[in-house]
C-alpha cells in the first residue's frame, strides 16, 4: 500500500528522519512508535506533503507522493488527523465533517454561486453521508454543536469522523488516544478495529502502548530519527533495543 | 485519483433530517446570520422599504447617499467574502473600484464601447489584475498581506495620477455618457437608484448562495486552519486566489457603476483613504456575515453625511479635523457594544435569533472552550 524509502529529513544539522524505510501493507494497522523527537510526526507531515523531504521516495501504490503538495496527496488517498487539533473550531460539527468530505464534491465557485438558493441536492447527499459518520463515532446527537464546544476526547473523534468523510484509502492518526479517558480509549480501538475490518489501511503514531499493542499489525519503532526495530508487537515488547530506548541503559543492579 | 474504498460502502446512512436542518441553522446562528423566522419578515420589509423609500422621498439629495450606500455594499460584500471567510485582508480595494471606474471611462470615451460592455470591462479588468497581482501577494500573511495591498493600492492610484494620456491624470475624466440599457437611459438618481439596489440584492443573493456551499465551507475552512484545509484536499491557495479575484471583480463593477453614477473620475476618490474605508465598512458591518456589508456602508456613509451637517452646527467654523474626530469616536463605541460587527447585531436579541432550535451550548457541563468562538 504505502512505501516508503531512505527517507530522510533535516532540520539545521540535525536528522530528524534519518532513511527511514517501511512498507505498509494494505488493510493492516501499522504502528510507528518512539520516544518524543524520535521524528514520527516528522514521518507524518513529510507523507503528507507538509514538508518536503531532503531524500527518500514516498509513494502510495504506484503513485508517487512526494512533490505533490498536502491538497492532492490527500485527493490520491491520504487523510490525517493531528496531534494538536486543527477542527475548524466556528463550524459546527456536521460542518466539520462535510467539509472533510470536499474531494467527493463537485461544485466550484462559479457553480456554488450560480445555483437554486437553500441546500444544493449534492450538499445534502453530502450532509446526510456526513450524519452516517457521525453516528459511527456517537456524535450524531451533536451534529448542530460548534466543534470548538465539544468535550476534548470527541474532539478527537470529530477529527477521525472528518478525516474518513473522504473516503481515504490511507488514514495516518496522530496520536489519536492522547487525551481520551479510559473509555474512550476502548472506544476508540474498538473503532479502529471495525475500520481495519471494512479494509482500510491506517498508520499509528501513539505513545499509549495498550492501544498500540492492541489494535497495530507491525510496529516500528523510531529513535532519534532511526528504524531501530520493526516487528510485531509481541516481538517488540521482548526486543531489547527497543526497551533501551524507552527504559534507557539497564543499570548494574542497585 | 479518488479511490474507492470498500469500507465506505458499508458506511451505514443515517438521515436525520431535523438534526441535519438544527446542525445547519444552529452553525449559521452561531455566525450570528440567521435567516429563519422572524429574521425573515425583517429581510422582506428591508428590501420593500428599499423598493418604496425612492417613490416618497422627494430629495436628489437623500437618493444620492443611498445610491453611495449600495455601491459600497457592493465594494465590501466582496471584500467580505476575502475578509470574513477566506480570512486574507487587502488593503488595496480601492484600486479595484478605481480600475473599474477608470476601465468604464477609458473604454467609452476613448474607444466608444458600448456602455453595458464597458461596464463588463469594469468587471473583467480588475478581475485579471487581480489574479496576476494576486499569486505573489497572498503568499503572505497577515500584517505582511495588509502592507502587499497597500502598496498595490499605492502603485494603482500613483498610476491614475501620472498616466495622463489615458487617465487625464490628476485632473480626472470627465464626459462619461450615461449608462444605457436597452432603450432606457439611467439618466436620474431615481432610476439609478433602482439598478444599484437591484444589484445589491443580487450580488447578495449570490454571496448567500456562495458562502452555504461547498465553496463557503472551503474559505471558511481556510481561514480557520490552512492545515486541516489542506488536508482535506482543499487547494488553499487557488481558493484564497479565486476569492481575492470575486472580490476584485465585485469591487470594479461597483466602479464600473459609480463611474455611470458621477460621469466623472478623478483619482482622489481611489486612494488610500477609500481603502481604509472599505476595510472600515467591513470591520464595523461584521465580516462573514450576509446583512454586515450592507450595514458597515450604511453606518460609514451615513455617519460621515451627519456628521458634515452637524459639526458646523455644533461648532461654528470648524473644519473637516471635527468630523474625523467625532466620526472615530463614534465608530469606536460601535466596535466596543458591538465587537463581531453590526451583522450580528440580532444575537443580541433573543426575540430575533430564532428561538425555535436548541441551544446546546447553555446546557454544557464543565467544558474547557477550546478557544474556537469568542
Amino acid at each position: 500500500m504505502l512505501q516508503v524509502e531512505g527517507l530522510t529529513k533535516y532540520f539545521g544539522g540535525v536528522a530528524a528522519v534519518d532513511h527511514v524505510s517501511f512498507t505498509v501493507p494494505e488493510g493492516s494497522i501499522y504502528a510507528l512508535i518512539g520516544p518524543n523527537g524520535a521524528g514520527k510526526t516528522t514521518v507524518f507531515n513529510l507523507i503528507t506533503g507538509v514538508l518536503p523531504p531532503d531524500s527518500g521516495k514516498i509513494s502510495l501504490k504506484d503513485c508517487r507522493l512526494n512533490g505533490l503538495n498536502p491538497s492532492q496527496i490527500a485527493a490520491a488517498g491520504v487523510a490525517r488527523t493531528f496531534q494538536n487539533l486543527q477542527l475548524f473550531g466556528s463550524m459546527t460539527v456536521l460542518e466539520n465533517v462535510v467539509t472533510g468530505a470536499y474531494l467527493r464534491g463537485s461544485m466550484g465557485f462559479v457553480r456554488s454561486m450560480v445555483r437554486r438558493p437553500g441546500i444544493s441536492p449534492e450538499d445534502r447527499a453530502l450532509m446526510q453521508y456526513s450524519l452516517g459518520l457521525l453516528s459511527e463515532v456517537g456524535l450524531s446527537d451533536k451534529a448542530g454543536w460548534p466543534a470548538g464546544r465539544l468535550p476534548f476526547g470527541q474532539q478527537r473523534l470529530l477529527e477521525i469522523a472528518r478525516a474518513l468523510a473522504s473516503c481515504p484509502s490511507l488514514l495516518l492518526l496522530d496520536e489519536p488516544a492522547a487525551g481520551l479517558n479510559t473509555g474512550e480509549t476502548r472506544e476508540l480501538t474498538g473503532f479502529l478495529k471495525r475500520l481495519k475490518e471494512k479494509g482500510l489501511t491506517i498508520i499509528l503514531v501513539e505513545h499509549d502502548m495498550d492501544t498500540v499493542m492492541e489494535v497495530a499489525d507491525s510496529i516500528l519503532v523510531l529513535d532519534f530519527g532511526r528504524v531501530i526495530f520493526e516487528g510485531t508487537p509481541v516481538e517488540v515488547q521482548a526486543n531489547p533495543e527497543v526497551i533501551r530506548a524507552y527504559l534507557g541503559e539497564e543499570d548494574e543492579e542497585c | 485519483m479518488k479511490p474507492a474504498a470498500g469500507w465506505e460502502k458499508t458506511c451505514s446512512v443515517f438521515i436525520f433530517r431535523g438534526v441535519m436542518k438544527d446542525g445547519y441553522e444552529h452553525g449559521r446562528q452561531e455566525r450570528g446570520v440567521s435567516m429563519k423566522g422572524k429574521g425573515n419578515y425583517l429581510v422582506i420589509a428591508l428590501v420593500l422599504l428599499l423598493f418604496v423609500l425612492p417613490l416618497v422621498v422627494d430629495s436628489n439629495y437623500i437618493l444620492s447617499v443611498l445610491i453611495i450606500m449600495g455601491l459600497y455594499t457592493i465594494v465590501v460584500q466582496g471584500l467580505g467574502i476575502l475578509m470574513g471567510y477566506a480570512g486574507q485582508v487587502s488593503l488595496g480595494h480601492a484600486a479595484f473600484f478605481g480600475l473599474g471606474a477608470y476601465s468604464v471611462a477609458v473604454l467609452t470615451t476613448r474607444l466608444s464601447w458600448p456602455e453595458v460592455f464597458a461596464l463588463l470591462g469594469a468587471a473583467v479588468v480588475p478581475g485579471i489584475i487581480a489574479a496576476v497581482i494576486g499569486r505573489p501577494t497572498l503568499k503572505l500573511r497577515e500584517l505582511y498581506l495588509a502592507m502587499g495591498t497597500l502598496g498595490f493600492g499605492l502603485l494603482v492610484h500613483i498610476g491614475f495620477n501620472e498616466a495622463h494620456s489615458l487617465t487625464g491624470g490628476p485632473s480626472g475624466m470627465s464626459g462619461i455618457p450615461y449608462l444605457t440599457l436597452g432603450h432606457l437611459v439611467l439618466d436620474t438618481d431615481f432610476k439609478f437608484y433602482y439598478l444599484v439596489w437591484a444589484v445589491v440584492l443580487l450580488v447578495m443573493l449570490v454571496i448567500k448562495n456562495l458562502t452555504a456551499s461547498r465553496t463557503g465551507r472551503a474559505l471558511r475552512a481556510v481561514s480557520e486552519s490552512e492545515y486541516a484545509a489542506e488536508s482535506v484536499g482543499i487547494d488553499t491557495a487557488g481558493l484564497k486566489l479565486k476569492a481575492m479575484v470575486f472580490s476584485a471583480v465585485l469591487a470594479g463593477l461597483a466602479g464600473g457603476l459609480y463611474a455611470y453614477y458621477v460621469t466623472f473620475v478623478s483619482p482622489a476618490t481611489f486612494g488610500f483613504h477609500a481603502s481604509v474605508q472599505f476595510v472600515l465598512m467591513a470591520v464595523v458591518g461584521g465580516p462573514g456575515t450576509l446583512a454586515g456589508p450592507a450595514a458597515g456602508a450604511a453606518l460609514v456613509v451615513a455617519l460621515g453625511e451627519f456628521l458634515r451637517w452637524l459639526i458646523p452646527l455644533i461648532i461654528p467654523g470648524a473644519g473637516g479635523e471635527y468630523e474625523i474626530i467625532f466620526f472615530g469616536l463614534i465608530l469606536a463605541v460601535v466596535m466596543v457594544l458591538c465587537p463581531r460587527g453590526l451583522g450580528t447585531i440580532s444575537s443580541y436579541f433573543p426575540r430575533f435569533s430564532g428561538e425555535g432550535s436548541t441551544k446546546p451550548a447553555g446546557v454544557l457541563p464543565d467544558i474547557k472552550d477550546k478557544g474556537g468562538i469568542p
